[in-house]
């Protein structure tokens, strides 16, 4: 096959792949990728599930500072409700509410009335308390809401709308009365990160805001928002804002890199053909496989870029430097290291793979498949791109100059060598020991001050469900988990008085099981002439006999069937059914807590649910924080499992405990000392620089495997060294600077990635030195 | 218990309705004691009631009834708390257009706030020697569908009577008396009025606490 026919081949095959690859991509970031085992998995992802809808897809609006507050809350109001993201708003019980209150609860009043039916109804009607109810709503008509009354008693003489009314707003969010501040929800269409829809709902509310306040010429009133989509939206820019810089830079110095060594922009694009080809596959590969692609993987699959683009540096500078003739040629002279150098970090990615977490086994093969075709591409196809002969620049000729004269220096004083090599083990045995992880995954990325302090006031007036701490029933059909729901509101609600929680969040103020319902209508159809009684009761303390024939003609329907779920679909109460899903033909149904004493709460909540099959109590920041200790301790296994199998293959391949060692050093050392340095540096490690230490070790391995092979060829290993230099600072550039980013997650990638592979640098003239020392003495 | 009052002046009635409600909010605290009879169609005989209603501006009143039984409504800030013998219940006025527009009303008069007043009602003002009459009705279509109008009606600075007609036919008619105005309370007397503690009142029954079933 002629080069032309190669080039065309491989351009095509990789554009093809990665068309297909990215039309079959479906992208998820469930955290479910990064949990244990199946059964946990699905019980946090289920809650998760749930509670991300109804809290996560709203906002709450705070407009502070005069009487005018509420009419401008109005105004918003009216505006967004035609947003086409805004799915709805409320401000309170509004008349469609109170409309519906009436048909679906009003005329069920007698199926709704009690949790203990047995018990409480029979105490409600005894004569005595009957008698006692007539004079106490007697009282009441003389207060100022006493026209209320005077409108329901014919009716409802024992005030059973009143008490499911209280059920109702006992389970919204708390707002205290202030006619200086008013306050609005809304809910969202869409994902609150999906950003492209949030921003413009966002501008639009602030655009809003502004007209509504110049209009009711109130400049004084300000506008306070919460909502994980302003959250969502500020860290997209932030992250948007610092990869445009880092990229930028990061293009510049790569570039100018380039073109200071190798005199050719062309030999950087076929440069970066290696790891994006690379990329592609591992892409195809993980697409064909079903199911979708987790973020995170494909993040890491970004790595590959760093550790493949060390195949072709070395085939390019030795090519330039040492040519033996063609390209071919000169892939032929390094074909076992990059073959052994693949290997090798090949095997240290695979060893993700032996991970319990599903997300580190994708990543562990990605990796492995990238690097593999990374290999295959340099040794096969890359050649083709090259032209016959190239000249060396003299940039490359000093580089290489200068990195013999060290290595000369080192091998000939060998201890200078051997204290390098002990001076950064030392580094890294007194560092390592000062270091401290961070398993907390709020950490892993900052948030706007400006917008924690404007949720903070908005929580401070608006006392709202805890989206992180909830309490989960799940059983398997639709009446078993309202039946078990309502016994976890009964559970939970002592919980309120003990002031263990402020309050419970429960589709159980909406709808109860049927059987519920039909034991109130039963206990109710137990008490002998109940009518007859309450009419006499309330006629002995001055009502009008005839007012109670509309209770009398109720209480005789029994006709009306139980409020289901289908009977609030529709309604203004249908958003209390989000916490309601069926999954997989079972059903789970969310209590959400409402301020959970940081002292006591917890172990209170679990306390009242322990002896009740199917409800759990989901702590969610405990359960993630508890997923990503697991995640990193088993990281940072696999990345000890891997080092180990690295060295064993690399002292197999060259038969020597000494050589094998040697060629391992640069990754050991690398690794090591970068820990050690956040030992030092007093800096917290988290997963991220977990997962970036197998980045350090595929490249470190890369550097001793072309260190140890260049000392055996003998000769000149200046041109080993300058390759190793220019595919460090072309790591460090393109992954050293995210130590730039705001943002914590990106600054632990960058960080431990540029000092791994600085300290993995520093090692490689000692490995040389050491290696060509003993092959000397040797000799 | 009362430290300062003015009392009030022989004075004839306001020209106008603005010049009504700036006399009404230049008098600022008002205690007086009220009787209250409810003709309901409801029950068989009017319904008697009587105490003492304290308001000051611009938004906390009173209203402490001692027959037939001892209730207390404290309104302040938005927010009204209303003690019986039953308990506590409260209602937040500012997301309640209904309680709003049966307890607000009074406290919009006594405060002189004309902008509410004409914002929430159609008003309608009236002078004959040294009386006044103030009709309004009120424009929410929710709180008319309850109250068909309410007549206040004064001799120069005192208010004398507030009577409500509903929309069903119902009828109150509050007579006031000892009427004290620009009256300053001891710290101790106002902890005690504003106090929901009821003399002999039993703790509220847990059926009756908000958010039990």
């Amino acid at each position: 096959m002629t080069d032309g026919r190669i080039r065309f081949v491989t351009l095509v095959a990789l554009a093809v792949l990665g068309a297909a690859a990215l039309a079959r991509l479906d992208l998820t970031n469930s955290i479910t990728h990064f949990m244990p085992t199946e059964s946990d998995a699905q019980l946090v992802s289920l809650s998760l599930e749930l509670v991300e809808s109804p809290l996560s897809r709203r906002m709450v609006l705070l407009v502070d500072g005069g009487p005018e507050s509420a009419a401008v809350v109005e105004d918003l109001a009216l505006a967004l409700l035609d947003h086409p993201e805004v799915a709805w708003v409320e401000r309170g019980l509004d008349e469609a509410a109170f409309d519906a209150l009436y048909e679906l609860y009003f005329e069920r009043r007698f199926l709704l009335a009690s949790t203990s039916p047995e018990t409480e109804i029979p105490q409600l009607t005894t004569d005595l308390a009957l008698r006692a109810r007539a004079e106490a709503v007697k009282r009441r008509l003389t207060m100022p809401d006493g026209m209320l009354v005077a409108r329901t008693v014919g009716s409802d003489p024992l005030g059973l709308a009143e008490r499911m009314l209280a059920r109702l707003d006992a389970s919204r969010p708390t707002i205290p009365a202030d006619a200086s501040f008013a306050t609005l929800q809304l809910g969202l269409v869409h994902s609150p990160f999906d950003s492209a829809r949030q921003r413009p709902l966002l501008a639009e509310i602030d655009a809003t805001f502004g007209r509504a306040v110049a209009a009711r010429r109130a400049p004084r009133l300000r506008l306070d928002q919460d909502g994980v989509n302003r959250f969502a939206v500020s860290a997209e820019r932030s992250i948007r804002g610092d990869i445009n810089l880092i990229s930028s830079v990061s293009i510049v110095v790569v570039v100018g890199l380039f073109l200071a060594v190798f005199r050719s922009l062309r030999l950087l694009a076929i440069a970066f053909l290696v790891p994006l080809g690379g990329f592609v596959v591992a892409m195809a590969f993980a697409v064909s496989e079903g199911g979708s692609v987790h973020g995170i993987t494909l993040g890491f699959g970004f790595a590959l870029i760093g550790v493949a683009i060390d195949y072709p540096i070395h085939l390019l500078n030795h090519h330039a430097l040492a040519s033996r003739g063609d390209a071919r040629a000169t892939r032929d002279a390094i074909r076992g290291s990059l073959l052994l150098s693949a290997a090798t970090t090949t095997l240290a990615f695979s060893s993700l793979t032996l991970s319990d977490f599903p997300g580190l086994d994708a990543m562990g093969r990605f990796g492995a498949i990238g690097i593999v075709a990374a290999f295959l591409l340099t040794v096969f196809a890359l050649p083709a791109f090259l032209p016959g002969t190239t000249n060396s620049s003299a940039t490359q000729r000093a580089l290489a100059a200068g990195f013999d004269r060290l290595v000369d220096g080192l091998a000939a004083r060998r201890g200078r060598a051997v204290a390098l090599v002990g001076a950064l083990v030392l580094f890294a045995a007194l560092g390592s020991p000062r270091l401290a992880w961070d398993d907390d995954p709020s950490n892993l990325m900052t948030t706007d001050p400006i917008l924690l302090a404007e949720a903070a006031r908005v929580r401070a007036r608006v006392a709202d469900f805890d989206g992180s701490r909830f309490v989960v029933a799940l059983a398997d059909g639709e009446q078993a988990v309202l039946d078990l729901n309502s016994e976890i509101a009964r559970r939970l609600r002592p919980l309120i008085t003990s002031g263990a929680i402020d309050g419970i969040g429960s589709l159980d103020a909406f709808l109860w099981p049927e059987s519920l319902q039909r034991r109130n209508r039963a206990a109710f159809a137990r008490e002998r002439d109940l009518a007859g009684r309450v009419t006499h009761a309330f006629g002995q303390a001055g009502f009008r006999t005839d007012a109670f024939e509309p209770f009398a003609e109720d209480l005789a329907r029994h006709e009306i069937e139980p409020l289901r779920p289908a009977d609030l679909e529709g309604s203004p109460f249908e958003r209390a059914l989000d916490g309601l899903v069926e999954l997989d033909g079972r059903y789970a149904v969310v209590t959400f807590l409402r301020g959970v004493s940081a002292k006591s709460g917890g172990n209170a909540i679990e306390a009242a649910l322990r002896d009740l099959p199917g409800a759990y109590y989901v702590d969610r920041g405990a359960i993630v924080g508890d997923l990503y200790a697991g995640y990193r301790a088993s990281t940072t296994r696999r990345v000890a499992l891997g080092a180990l199998l690295v060295l064993v293959v690399l002292v197999l391949r060259y038969r020597s405990l000494r050589a094998g060692l040697l060629a391992f050093l640069p990754a050991g050392l690398g690794a090591a000392c970068t820990l050690g340095a956040f030992g030092w540096l007093g800096l917290r490690v988290n997963v991220a620089s977990a997962v970036s230490l197998l980045v350090i070790l595929g490249m470190g391995v890369d550097y001793g495997i072309f260190a140890v092979d260049a000392a055996g060829r003998g000769g000149r290993v200046g041109v080993t060294l300058s390759s190793l230099l220019v595919s460090c600072v072309t790591s460090i550039f393109v992954f050293g600077v995210l130590a730039l980013s705001a943002q914590p997650v990106l600054r632990s990638i960058g960080l431990t990635t540029g000092l791994g592979v600085l300290f993995a640098l520093a090692a490689a003239p000692a490995a040389i030195a050491l290696a060509r020392a003993k092959t000397g003495a040797a000799t | 218990m009362l430290v300062a009052s003015v009392p009030p002046a022989s004075a004839s009635a306001p020209p106008d309705l603005e010049s009504l409600m700036r006399m009404f909010a230049e008098v600022g605290a008002v205690r007086a004691d009220f009787v209250s009879e409810q003709s309901i169609a409801l029950l068989e005989t009017p319904l008697e009631s009587a105490g003492v209603l304290y308001f000051e501006p611009p938004s906390t009143m009173v209203r402490s009834t001692h027959r037939p039984g001892t209730m207390k409504v404290v309104v302040d800030a938005g927010l009204a708390a209303i003690r019986d013998e039953t308990g506590v219940r409260r209602l937040d006025l500012t997301r309640n257009e209904i309680a709003r527009g049966l307890i607000e009303n009074l406290m919009i008069v006594l405060r002189g706030d004309l902008f509410a007043l004409r914002d929430r009602f159609d008003v309608a003002y009236t002078v004959e020697g040294d009386r006044w009459s103030l009709r309004i009705r009120p424009r929410a279509r929710r709180v008319r569908a309850l109250v068909d109008e309410i007549e206040f009606v004064g001799a120069g600075k005192t208010l004398v009577s507030m009577s409500t007609r509903e929309a069903n036919g119902d009828r109150t008619e509050v007579t006031f008396s000892d009427v004290a105005l620009g009256v300053e309370l001891s710290p101790a007397a106002r902890t005690e009025l504003f106090s929901l503690e009821l003399e002999g009142a039993t703790a509220t029954p847990p059926m009756l606490r908000s958010g039990a079933p």
